[in-house]
């Protein structure tokens, strides 16, 4: 009898965890979203009260590896439960950083609203949906329990390096075109290029949440996509349809 | 439905009688012991089973007395409308989530567990539901008011925007002997749940911004033929005033710009009236091959001045799809009109038909693929991932010369979206591009199709 009752509250606890989790995962994904949606309406508002916010992210942090840590202290758990609680310390940071990406991305905007506007801010938007929904599978996967979504997320990641590579190199273009925009344009990449790390840090959770369900790790390098180390501007490219 | 059902006090009526009866034989021998004579003991004890009588009438007067089948009845009675209740709760095609104070779900209906997956019952809300405004609401909801609305924007392949309100309901009372399925609350200071009903509002929404996006998109776009023809009328109205001959050339430049504008909103037009029923998904049953010859022939001009052919690749049989057949139609005069325009003259574009088991990115959904291939100059890869965005060109002039709107690829995008199909596009440099689309059949209508890419 005392021996259930152990393992009910047990498992309370850990749904606690869980669900501190999740929270954590509502809002990072919700402060991306605004804080692209920030910059695409040039909303200061709005980019203000998103850096704000980030404190919230931070508090759960806390409040999640608190938990953690407790339960670790008074239970001792062994097996898969120790590392649930393991992975949910990596989880946990891997949003925060989610969180701290959409920070500097409302910073940027800032900066972005005191210049004219340019045009190719309106690719974020599809590269912070595909963010999103990496972030929402991926805590599905995990709170589910299902390994083959957490498989899926991982491999997905590729999609937003290709549209980052994209943008990387019409940006490159735009530059050398015209050196005014150069101040706009070189904000525009590092929000990009926070963009393609929060899908980074999804796949690092799908990698964790793989471990935690199947108690050992991915074995395939992750497909990567991002090129742009070695990219070069775009001069005559004479390559291609268009419509 | 899964209810939670209450525990039903099937020992609540002995558990009653218990204490008088006990009373009595005390009674009884409280008498017994004062020496009272056995009379007086037999007395107290008739007095008590009096006592007793009364108390069982008036506490559980109702069950003990009616007949068994009266009170069979009743229970059935409740319980049918218990399920016909929560029947009608699961048809209802809002969300509905009913949630302990302690944020447990108590029960959804079937279009909340579509939207946040089947498990929510039992757990945590914020387990699957995460967004922190609605998170908000709920807290507040506990707390402070009894009612909260709040708009919130939820992540998928298309963005959703609900309308969220969050209810107070106070509990019904503990569990009755008739067993109606009352839900025992969580604890007696907290008597009540919260309902959270989710209202779709995307088209209303998507409307407004609509109006807003097609100013800032397409003024750009309408004002370059628009310039060229004030130059020209300019022109006629000056230095080529008297001049015959090129009144006559500028007039039919000026008419072929004034067709590009119209094409161009046409296809404005048309793109937002796939946008305002992208979640509509269509019902119609369209049969591909005639629709194939049908634009194959449309295009005809096209093809035979640049001396191209079209090949059609069909299957002995070719099911119907589910669709609408002229979103269709523009889908196929779209991408064949592209394959003719950038093949290099004189080569064959294929249309080649196949059936799949497996609709791509849905479970075990059968469909057709139908792939238009051309021998052209190919796409770069970095620029295949950007080409369904409006008004994205590789190269602008090229297009502008071949007419191309820029929004050609954006209204296949948003027709195979509405059509829970999908649109892949493969090419390699030098070799020529091959765009697919994949389609839903018609004879499995109604299940869930996978999503655009």
């Amino acid at each position: 009898m005392t021996g259930t009752r152990i393992i009910e509250s047990f498992d309370k606890e850990l749904n606690r965890l869980r669900a501190t989790l999740s929270e954590m995962a509502g809002l990072a994904e919700t402060q991306l979203a605004q804080a692209v949606h920030a910059l695409v309406t040039r909303d200061n508002d709005l980019a203000e009260q998103i850096i704000a916010n980030d404190e919230k992210i931070d508090q759960l942090e806390f409040k999640a590896e608190k938990l953690a840590i407790e339960i670790i202290a008074r239970r001792s758990p062994f097996a898969d439960d120790l590392r649930e609680l393991v992975a949910s310390l990596k989880i946990t940071n891997s949003l925060e950083r989610i969180g701290d990406y959409a920070k500097s991305i409302a910073k940027r905007t800032r900066i972005m609203t005191e210049e004219s506007p340019i045009r190719q801010v309106s690719v974020l938007p599809e590269m912070a949906n595909f963010a999103q929904q990496m972030i929402l599978d991926v805590m599905d996967a995990y709170i589910n329990r299902d390994s083959a979504k957490a498989i899926d997320v991982w491999a997905r990641d590729t999609r937003i390096d290709s549209l980052y590579n994209s943008l990387f190199r019409e940006l490159l273009t735009y530059m050398l075109e015209k050196p005014q925009l150069i101040t706009v344009c070189t904000h525009l990449l590092f929000i990009a290029k926070n963009i393609e790390r929060i899908g980074d840090q999804a796949t690092n959770i799908a990698e964790v949440t793989y471990y935690v369900i199947e108690g050992r790790h991915m074995s395939d390098d992750r497909p990567k996509l991002d090129e742009t180390a070695s990219a070069r501007p775009l001069l005559n490219d004479q390559s291609g349809n268009s419509q | 439905m899964q209810v939670i059902m209450p525990e039903i006090s099937h020992g609540n009526s002995r558990r009653r009688i218990i204490p008088p009866l006990l009373f009595g034989v005390l009674f009884g021998l409280l008498f017994l012991f004062a020496d009272l004579g056995i009379w007086w003991s037999l007395t107290g004890f008739a007095t008590s089973l009096i006592i007793l009588a009364l108390f069982t009438k008036g506490k559980t007067g109702k069950v003990d007395r009616s007949t068994p089948i009266v009170a069979d009845a009743a229970n059935t009675a409740a319980r049918n409308s218990a399920a016909l209740r929560a029947m009608m709760v699961d048809g209802i095609e809002e969300p509905l989530i009913l949630i302990a104070p302690d944020r447990t779900v108590m029960d959804a209906n079937s279009a909340a567990k579509a939207l946040f997956g089947g498990k929510l019952v039992g757990q945590d809300v914020s387990l699957h539901v995460r967004h922190p405004a609605i998170l908000g609401a709920l807290a507040d909801t506990k707390d402070k008011a009894l009612q909260h609305r709040v708009e919130v924007t939820l992540t998928g392949i298309f963005e959703r925007i609900y309308a969220v309100t969050l209810s107070r309901v106070s509990a019904p009372a503990p569990a009755s002997d008739l067993g109606t399925g009352g839900i025992r609350p969580a604890s007696k200071a907290e008597n009540f749940y919260i309902v959270l009903s989710m209202h779709d509002i995307t088209q209303m929404k998507k409307i407004e911004r609509m109006r807003a996006d097609f100013v800032a998109n397409a003024s750009h776009e309408l004002r370059t033929p628009l310039s060229s023809l004030i130059g020209f009328l300019e022109t006629l109205d000056g230095p080529a005033r008297d001049d015959k001959q090129a009144q006559r050339r500028f007039l039919g430049i000026m008419h072929e710009e004034a067709l590009r504008m119209v094409r161009l909103i046409d296809d404005l037009l048309s793109l937002s009236r796939i946008e305002i029923d992208k979640h509509v998904q269509p019902r119609d049953k369209v049969d591909i091959p005639a629709l194939l010859s049908v634009v194959v022939r449309s295009l005809e001009p096209l093809s035979s001045g640049r001396q191209m052919d079209v090949m059609l690749d069909l299957p002995e049989s070719v099911p119907p799809v589910r669709g609408d057949m002229d979103q269709l139609r523009q889908v196929m005069q779209n991408l064949l009109s592209n394959a003719l325009k950038y093949g290099h003259e004189g080569t064959t574009v294929t249309i080649k038909v196949s059936l799949l088991d497996r609709l791509p990115g849905s479970a075990a959904q059968a469909g057709l693929a139908i792939a238009v291939i051309d021998k052209g100059p190919g796409i770069s890869a970095q620029h295949i991932p950007r080409l369904t965005e409006r008004f994205y060109r590789i190269d602008t002039a090229r297009s502008r010369q071949l007419g191309g709107t820029g929004l050609g690829l954006a209204i296949v995008k948003h027709i195979m979206g509405r059509h829970r199909g999908r649109l892949d596009i493969d090419s390699n440099v030098g070799k020529g591009t091959t765009v697919t689309i994949s389609l839903p059949l018609y004879e499995n209508a109604g299940s869930k199709g996978p999503s655009i890419q």
